[in-house]
């Protein structure tokens, strides 16, 4: 793993100078900030003018919030693999010691830990509703597997950085459809199951009162989706790449 | 150092195969060219040697070990240098080459050491986007060098390069040879491989049509005559005599002596010559 970590080393310095990746970078903390101060001040302003309490809809925003973290840092690993690959510097690490397989693994395990890192602080610090330590633990493997899907997604998808700016209005919809389940009730709302992002806005919507064998099988249901949807694209990316 | 056996491959889910049981060896210390047109499958070949395609049929074994069954520790040992010269654009030649260099646990150059010897020294500290494909070419060709490899497999190495810096590049393959490293190339420019190589493959629709070295190849397929040019009369003539007793032929020692003797050479064939007759196509 050495050298996958001197490789991160150098994304460090390659964020640092694109403009559009270091905005990537920074934007979760811009949407963590709006969520974490924002939110509630609109919540007063609505109450107070409108006479309509938002907080009913705090699990949601907490979901939408934490899938928009990992479909930001998705779409930043997405466009350096897309430039990787345009530049075809992705087949030349496939001839060196660190490999295809060890330059994927990179990409997408450096996706998976910003995600982590930055959905952690979103539900610990900004969630507008309290966030137990067990839906924690529950959202945040399928929060983290949201990056990898969407980076993939775009690599899988896209034949070059252009198509995939495209894709990613695309890779939006897979956050903002299956928000609507939040709002529609069963059997309706099953349909919504096979987008990965459904099952944390379920996890959301549940809450954490008292329920934690739906919760636990909501997290792993919801892990899968996620798994197997990152499998199918990896599949995908890697044909392409032969 | 190289060993290819009844090398067949087809790529996943085409009905065509690309390559039908090619047969060659390299040694070490041997400069080897595979030449041919686009899509003849020298560039298949390759990726095969190279460790990228996998799913081929018959041996081939690169410094003794099986290339289907390589880990990536056979990266270690090896230099890749593709057609196209791919860095990151926003990094200077040393930022570069200093990420690639940290990717091998083995003994590697110093990427300066490497700048200096094909000119881009001065460079060093430049950002690649910034580079012409001439010096892009020759950054691609350091970094092959990175990491000290017992064999190297250039794609047109002299492509894009003008003659002074086409030169220093063949120089360098060559002293690549001198220390005994082993050095594939494949390039459709006849003259570069002329130059450098000691072997040739011509490869044409996935078959190796000849495999030889050149100047075997020049003398088995010219014409065993020298061809004389003289002027005279402000007129330019030409004679042509055999080879066979060319000492003892008056005719043409009596030429010699007589008239203001502007060319004399003999009449081997080029490699195009030999690969257009071999082949009956031409080289694009």
């Amino acid at each position: 793993m050495i050298p996958a970590l001197r490789l991160l080393r150098s994304d460090l310095r390659l964020v640092r100078r694109d403009a559009m990746l270091f905005f990537y970078l920074i934007a979760p903390l811009l949407l963590i900030s709006a969520v974490w101060f924002g939110v509630p001040a609109v919540n007063d302003v609505l109450i107070s003018y409108f006479a309509f309490d938002l907080s009913e809809y705090y699990g949601l925003i907490t979901g939408a919030s934490l899938l928009l973290v990992s479909l930001i840092l998705g779409c930043m690993c997405g466009f350096m693999m897309l430039d990787e690959r345009d530049e075809y510097l992705i087949q030349y690490y496939a001839v060196t010691p660190l490999s295809r397989r060890g330059y994927l693994v990179c990409r997408l395990a450096a996706a998976v830990v910003l995600s982590v890192i930055y959905d952690a602080v979103l539900l610990l610090c900004a969630a507008p509703a309290p966030i137990s330590i067990a839906q924690l633990f529950y959202l945040l493997p399928m929060a983290a597997l949201e990056a990898p899907f969407i980076a993939l997604f775009l690599v899988a998808y896209a034949a070059n950085k252009v198509e995939g700016l495209a894709l990613t209005k695309g890779a939006g919809l897979f956050v903002a459809v299956p928000a609507a389940a939040w709002f529609i009730g069963s059997p309706l709302k099953y349909g919504f199951a096979i987008f990965p992002a459904y099952w944390v806005y379920e996890l959301l919507k549940l809450g954490h009162g008292g329920q934690p064998w739906r919760a636990l099988l909501l997290m792993l249901a919801g892990t899968g989706v996620h798994m197997l949807a990152v499998y199918v694209l990896l599949r995908r990316f890697l044909r392409r790449q032969d | 150092m190289v060993e290819v056996r009844n090398l067949r491959y087809k790529y996943p889910g085409s009905k065509d195969q690309v390559l039908h049981g090619l047969d060659f060896s390299i040694p070490q210390g041997e400069i080897f060219g595979f030449l041919g047109p686009s899509g003849a499958g020298k560039s298949t070949a390759q990726k095969i040697l190279i460790g990228i395609l996998k799913q081929y049929e018959g041996k081939v074994t690169v410094l003794g070990r099986e290339v289907r069954e390589t880990k990536p520790d056979y990266y270690e040992k090896i230099g890749v240098a593709f057609e196209f010269p791919n860095f990151y654009g926003r990094f200077t030649a040393m930022e570069n080459l200093s990420l690639f260099r940290s990717l091998y646990q083995g003994t590697t150059s110093k990427p300066e050491e490497l700048l200096d010897r094909v000119g881009l020294a001065k460079y060093a500290h430049t950002k690649v986007d910034n580079f012409s494909k001439s010096m892009k070419m020759r950054l691609n060709l350091c970094r092959a060098l990175l990491n000290q490899p017992e064999i190297l497999f250039l794609d047109e190495p002299t492509s894009g390069l003008d003659p002074v810096n086409a030169r220093l590049v063949k120089e360098m393959i060559i002293q690549m040879k001198t220390a005994g490293k082993t050095v594939l190339i494949t390039t459709h420019n006849m003259q570069a491989a002329e130059d450098i190589c000691d072997r040739i493959a011509f490869i044409v629709d996935g078959r190796i049509v000849l495999i030889d070295s050149p100047r075997q190849l020049k003398v088995e397929h010219g014409k065993r005559r020298v061809r004389v040019e003289y002027r005279k009369n402000e007129q330019i003539h030409q004679e042509y005599y055999e080879l066979e007793g060319l000492g003892t032929n008056q005719e043409f020692v009596q030429l010699l002596g007589r008239e203001r003797i502007e060319t004399l050479h003999t009449e081997e064939a080029t490699l195009e010559d030999i690969f257009i007759k071999a082949t009956g196509r031409k080289l694009e």
